[in-house]
């Protein structure tokens, strides 16, 4: 393992757990890059997983119940 | 008959809005319809375990990958 790799394993964090609060502050208050861009993963990965399921079970969920 | 539909009622009334508080702490989304999917979910589960291996396993749910701690806190203010 690479010094770069130790780092990165160091970094990551298992943000599938995190609060939106959480992800949402990080995003807004850290320094650390990678964390930024993980956080906006997760917080895509979850808005990706909801609007997958809203088309395939709804089909008629009004705009005003997102935020 | 009557009184214990009412009282069904404002139970699951409530019960889909403190579920919708939480999609909402954990997602940052509010949907009611959603919360009342997971509610319906719960319903015949009879352990918090057999719950979150539902929730996993579900064709509609799983994508979300819900983490084990999230699906405990649902299932606390469902049972």
């Amino acid at each position: 393992m690479t010094l770069q790799q130790i780092g990165a394993s160091l970094k990551s964090y298992d943000l599938t757990k995190w609060k939106y609060a959480q992800l949402r502050d990080t995003i807004n208050t850290s320094c650390d890059i990678k964390l930024i861009e993980e956080c906006k993963d997760e917080l895509h990965r979850r808005l990706r997983a909801y609007h997958s399921w809203r088309d395939a079970n709804t089909g008629q969920a009004s705009e005003e119940n997102q935020r | 008959q009557a009184l214990i539909e009412e009282a069904m009622t404002s139970w699951t009334k409530q019960t889909v809005e403190r579920v919708d508080d939480l999609l909402e702490s954990f997602m940052g989304i509010r949907d009611n319809q959603l919360a009342h999917v997971i509610v319906d979910l719960a319903r015949d589960k009879s352990s918090v375990d057999e719950f979150i291996e539902t929730v996993a396993s579900s064709s509609s749910l799983g994508h979300f990958q819900f983490p084990p701690d999230f699906i405990t806190e649902l299932w606390s203010v469902i049972r």
